[in-house]
């Protein structure tokens, strides 16, 4: 006898079984079909020595990317990740710099991270101006300001923190690959067992209920971006580390990784739904890519034609999908 | 929502009323007048016609690929990968250049290819049901990817003398009163805002243009071919940015790998200046023309004053994001 | 089993009145529901209904009147306060969020667990309880809203309503979408909230489910009560009787009756369109005007959109001018000279930014204003709508205002003069006449007749009897997704007509 809690099958699903997997778990295998060509290509694709090394240089994107999600899930795009991370690295550098105290430094690096993103927060939530345009804009005055503070010139930044951080703890894992990995961890839980991540769902889905049942969403659209905020202080925190400076020019195009991983991984850009385990997905794949790629001694220039055509086809694959999934009977 | 574009009640004829209604209606162009003045008086090099003209030639681009996001933007999509598209024309026009092909050939090769580039955009977005954003953004990466491979990752020198000309040529000026000619490339640019001013107004093609970007659902329900035109208009998108990668190969004379990055931000910033909706169906081209003005005129003037580059960029940004917080407050206190 | 309830009510409204611009919504009106019983409230569209229960929820504020709970009187603010007070209201339109389950659902907001952290499973527990307390059984919480069916989703809404424990609770049309076995169970449920001692207001046009389930009824008609009283003992005909009444607006010209000729311009055989449209068939005359009315959700607007190529799962044959035609989209429809004004001006009718010109030749710009192919010919343009403007007596100050600064009778009038400009030869209307002013209405229906007898074939579609008697030449009943009866107008009256429309057999 169905109960209320175990229930019948709603028929719509029924349908879409075979969509919904192949949705879902479509991209894994596109994914493990390119660690195997790639490892065909070149035998030391699959090393550990590779992978942690892959990891680590797409820390930083995959951290964003898991805020990112956030973003997308409650239909905000936020394109300034890349422009923030040159930004608050610049302003660590020069504290660094000037205190020669690598805590404050770091703090000084989230605090901007934070504030900035809780500026556009505001924007977006009170003043009511599309999240595009005002991340746009910051993406073009938060990069010009890094520039304008450090003169166009990278700051050095040297301590044993940062020496920790480039170190390999064990089986060569880096501290930034941990960080990475309790990134998707801790998004992973807010996401489905607070308050802010339930209202972040619902306020992508539809924002007028939400609001109709008394979610104070202007509050919570600030601590979304707060958390943002959090996420890429710990990308620049990361960013600094392997470059041993602040550079104004860092982490270029980083958001439009990120976003594309989000994406492609299956979250729809519609926003109202979102795992963090399709953001995992897509971030790696977008990183085999970014290593895979180079690996095979590819200019900048290859590597972004046949990154863009993967997206593409990796796009047009998931609207099939989507298509797949929608059938009703 | 707002619908004020001619909306004010009849019967108010005080002076107040009239003014407000006033403002509202031209505010681009009183933005652009005061900033002529007070930047005129800030800066006595400002107001000189030479330095005019330079703010024009400096723009050209930009405004080229503003026009065509113009119309995708009414149409309520938008375009994040011009700047790539533009690359994409210089490039392949440069390559072509260099293997010997006769002029004419390669810039129309170079434009067919932007255009093309529009038209799979248009394709990936109306047909394919993926968002403007997302597939612009492949697109962005895919096209700039491609165009690197077919100029094997080199920068090429564009030295062909039709292009030179065209980067050389003005008009006539009047020597005695220190004007200078006007350049050809802010001919062109202005020709071609002229031709698709008219168009926007006149042709059925703008009326339907309009239409969908007001109210699809309208637009379909009373029988227009909503998707031919909308394809019509990513597609004069990716041409207009070929154009701009023309005007681009003249000015600056070698493409290099970096060549447009970054442009579809100051693109857009132009657009939102000139007061079109991003959610689409307001907006004028003209005042698009004038967003880019407003823009120019400002990293102008700020150069003027000897503010470093590094700064111009901040304030850039930081300009477009007031303009956008004053034009949505003043919607509020409006509606 | 209805025991006469000797308590006080809970509810007690006195005297309301409510006025909006240029009308009176509700007149001095009383109103009082008892713990435990189904109260029906009835009336036709425009008789206050809503308008008093909206009153009740906090949507509107009380202005004339009186309104008591427990013996307590109120004044509402807001809705939440009359949720807090223990009025919960569901209305047709839900409140769900899609993609949030049903346990997520029913206690948005109010979620278990402290300011950070939810408890996940104290909710989904809490969500199954009252599901069962409910009687549903069907219903799995963690199911998506958006995977489940209308039917379900209503069921949900009325469990997050019930999860506020009201003591009132107010149902708006809930059985307007749903199908006979869906209705049942909703009604069971009903039985077991009326036992909970839960006073239950429910607002519907059925009078068959009304009969059936409810304990006490107030008919209402044109802003003032009629009647209260128990329903044990009432029959169908007298619920007819007194829903209707004499209606002070009598703008009907005599319609010449012989204008018809017996041309037949479309002919419609066994459609169906998906489930709310069951192998309907019918044939339309030149120079007829139809009128097709039904009880919500009876399938009449599916029918219409389907001539008009808007709806998907559509089969069945048509014929225009006795060829077999397949009308998949709006251009289509058009090109075969079939035009539609549906009830959403403004969302589906009208560009609103666009002005009262260009809406008016949106539909002919390519056809008739055209110049050396792409060009617009700007003065024959502009003096097509001005003379459109004059004809149908549009009241606007020039044809380039914006048609978002006009009068709701005005922009429907913007709307039928740009079909007309198109020169269709089938005009097919929903709800033509909704919340436009008296003047208005009486200048459309003017123009209906003025078409009529130039040859058109008019199909309007309407909840207003009187509307529709007041037009028609011949009258179309849906009824669940059928054409139950088409009735003469020689032969039509409103008691009969709403008799039909209520699934009863056509009364002479």
């Amino acid at each position: 006898m169905a109960s209320a809690t175990s229930g019948t099958q709603s028929p719509y699903r029924l349908q879409g079984r075979a969509g919904a997997l192949v949705a879902e778990y479509g991209l894994l295998l596109i994914l493990i079909v390119l660690f195997v060509l790639f490892n065909a290509l070149n035998p030391r694709f699959l090393t550990l020595a590779n992978m942690t090394t892959l990891l680590t240089q797409n820390s930083a994107m995959m951290i964003v990317s898991v805020g990112m999600t956030f973003a997308i899930i409650s239909k905000h795009i936020d394109l300034s990740p890349a422009s923030l991370i040159a930004l608050s690295g610049t302003i660590m550098g020069i504290v660094f710099a000037a205190s020669g105290s690598i805590i404050l430094a770091i703090a000084a690096a989230f605090v901007t991270a934070v504030f900035v993103e809780v500026f556009n927060a505001i924007l977006i939530a009170r003043v009511g101006i599309n999240p595009l345009i005002v991340t746009l804009a910051s993406w073009i005055w938060a990069r010009g300001l890094a520039v304008s503070l450090t003169g166009a010139e990278s700051i050095s930044v040297q301590h044993p923190f940062i020496d920790f951080m480039n170190a390999s703890l064990f089986l060569q894992i880096t501290p930034p690959v941990v960080l990475t990995a309790l990134a998707f961890i801790a998004g992973g839980f807010v996401l489905n067992r607070t308050r802010l991540g339930r209202y972040t769902f619902a306020m992508g889905s539809d924002e007028r209920a939400t609001i109709q049942a008394g979610v104070p969403t202007t509050k919570y659209k600030l601590l979304m971006f707060a958390m943002f905020g959090l996420f890429v202080g710990l990308a620049t925190l990361i960013t600094v580390s392997r470059l041993g400076a602040a550079a104004p020019d860092a982490a270029y195009g980083l958001e439009l990784d990120a976003i594309v991983a989000v994406i492609i991984g299956g979250n729809p850009f519609q926003g109202g739904e979102g795992k963090l385990r399709r953001t995992l997905i897509g971030a790696l794949f977008i990183a085999v890519l970014n290593n895979g790629l180079s690996n095979l001694g590819m200019l900048d220039a290859q590597i972004a034609t046949y990154k863009g055509a993967a997206i593409i086809l990796a796009l047009l694959f998931g609207v099939v999908s989507v298509r797949l999934l929608r059938r009703k009977i | 929502m707002s619908n004020k574009v001619q909306s004010f009640p009849d019967n108010q004829a005080s002076v107040g009323a009239i003014l407000s209604r006033f403002v509202a209606q031209n505010s681009t162009l009183l933005v652009v007048v005061l900033m002529l003045v007070a930047f005129g008086l800030s800066s006595d090099k400002f107001l000189l016609p030479n330095n005019i003209f330079n703010i024009f030639r400096q723009m050209s681009v930009v405004a080229v690929l503003a026009l065509g996001m113009t119309l995708v933007i009414l149409i309520g999509g938008i375009d994040l990968s011009v700047g790539s598209v533009l690359f994409l024309a210089a490039g392949i026009t440069s390559v072509l250049l260099r293997d010997g092909t006769p002029v004419a050939i390669a810039i129309l090769v170079g434009l067919s290819s932007a255009t093309v580039a529009g038209l799979m955009n248009g394709l990936l977005v109306e047909v394919a049901g993926i968002s403007p954003v997302i597939a612009t953004l492949g697109t962005l990466i895919g096209v700039r990817g491609l165009t690197l491979v077919l100029m094997n990752n080199a920068q090429i020198r564009v030295t062909d003398p039709f292009f030179e000309w065209v980067a050389i040529t003005r008009t006539p000026g009047i020597a005695e009163l220190d004007v200078p000619g006007i350049p050809l490339t802010v001919i062109i640019v202005l020709i071609i805002y002229l031709i698709m001013a008219v168009v926007l107004r006149q042709t059925l093609f703008g009326r339907f243009i309009y239409a969908i970007g007001g109210n699809q659902v309208t637009a379909h329900l009373s029988g227009l071919p909503v998707l031919p035109i909308k394809l019509l208009a990513y597609t004069l998108c990716g041409l207009m940015a070929g154009i701009g990668g023309m005007l681009m190969a003249a000015a600056t004379g070698v493409i290099s790998p970096g060549l447009g990055a970054g442009s579809e931000f100051y693109t857009i910033a132009a657009v939102v200046l000139g007061g079109t909706r991003l959610s689409g169906g307001i907006g004028r081209v003209e005042k698009t023309l004038l967003g880019a003005f407003i823009l120019y005129m400002v990293l102008n003037f700020m150069t003027l004053r000897r503010i470093p580059a590094e700064w111009q960029q901040t304030a850039t940004g930081l300009l477009v994001l007031t303009a956008i917080v004053l034009d949505r407050l003043a919607q509020r206190r409006r509606g | 089993m209805i025991q006469p309830n000797k308590e006080a009510p809970i509810l007690e409204m006195r005297g309301i009145t409510k006025r909006f611009p240029g009308m009176i919504a509700l007149n001095g009106v009383d109103f009082s529901a008892r713990r435990g019983e189904i109260h029906a409230l009835i009336g036709q569209n425009g008789a206050g209904k809503s308008t008093l229960m909206k009153i009740l929820a906090g949507v509107y504020p009380l202005e004339e009147g009186e309104l008591r709970i427990q013996g307590e009187s109120m004044r509402f603010s807001h809705p939440r306060d009359a949720l807090r007070i223990g009025i919960g209201t569901v209305y047709q339109d839900l409140s769900l969020v899609p993609q949030l389950s049903v346990a997520h659902n029913i206690f948005l907001g109010r979620e278990a667990g402290n300011g950070i952290f939810i408890n996940q499973k104290a909710d989904r527990e809490r969500s199954a309880q009252i599901l069962t307390q409910l009687g549903i059984q069907s219903i799995d919480v963690d199911a998506l809203v958006s995977d489940l069916p209308l039917a379900q989703q209503q069921l949900v809404e009325i469990a997050k309503v019930i999860s506020h424990q009201p003591k009132i609770l107010v149902l708006d049309e809930p059985t307007a979408a749903l199908a006979d076995e869906e209705s049942t169970l909703l009604f069971k449920m009903l039985e077991g909230l009326k036992a909970q001692q839960i006073a239950i207001i429910f607002i519907s046009h059925r009078f068959k489910e009304i009969l059936k389930y409810c304990d006490h009824a107030t008919v209402l008609r044109n802003g003032q009560l009629v009647k209260t009283f128990a329903m044990q003992g009432v029959s169908e005909d007298e619920l007819v009787e007194m829903t209707i009444g004499e209606r002070k607006e009598t703008f009907f010209q005599q319609r010449e009756q012989n204008a018809t000729s017996e041309e037949i311009v479309l002919e419609v055989e066994n459609l169906s369109v998906g489930r709310s449209v069951k192998k309907v068939s019918f044939s339309l005359k030149r120079g007829e005007i139809v009128g097709i009315t039904g009880l919500l959700g009876a399938g009449q607007n599916e029918l219409v959109r389907a001539l008009f190529g808007t709806e998907l799962e559509v089969s069945g044959l048509i014929r225009r001018k006795g060829k077999a035609v397949f009308i998949g989209s709006p251009k289509q429809a058009i090109a075969l000279g079939i035009g539609l004004l549906t009830e959403h001006r403004k969302a589906e009718g009208l560009i609103v930014d666009m002005s009262v010109k260009e809406n008016i030749t949106l539909p002919s710009l390519a056809l008739l204003f055209r110049q050396a192919l792409l060009f617009i010919r700007n003065r024959s343009e502009t003096q097509a709508a001005n003379d459109s403007i004059r004809d149908l007596q549009i009241k606007v100050g020039s044809a380039h205002a914006a048609v978002g600064t006009l009068s709701g009778g005005n922009q429907q009038k913007v709307i039928l003069a740009k079909w007309l400009m198109r020169d269709l030869d089938i005009l097919m209307f929903i709800a033509p006449t909704q919340g436009i002013d008296v003047g208005a209405k009486a200048e459309i229906y003017r123009q209906l007749h003025v078409l009529a007898e130039a040859g058109k074939s008019i199909m309007v579609v309407s909840e207003d009897l009187i509307e529709i008697l007041g037009i028609s030449d011949r009258i179309f009943i849906m009824y669940d997704g059928q054409l139950s009866q088409t009735i003469d107008r020689a032969e039509a009256s409103e008691e009969g007509l709403l008799s039909a429309t209520q699934g009863y057999a056509h009364v002479e």
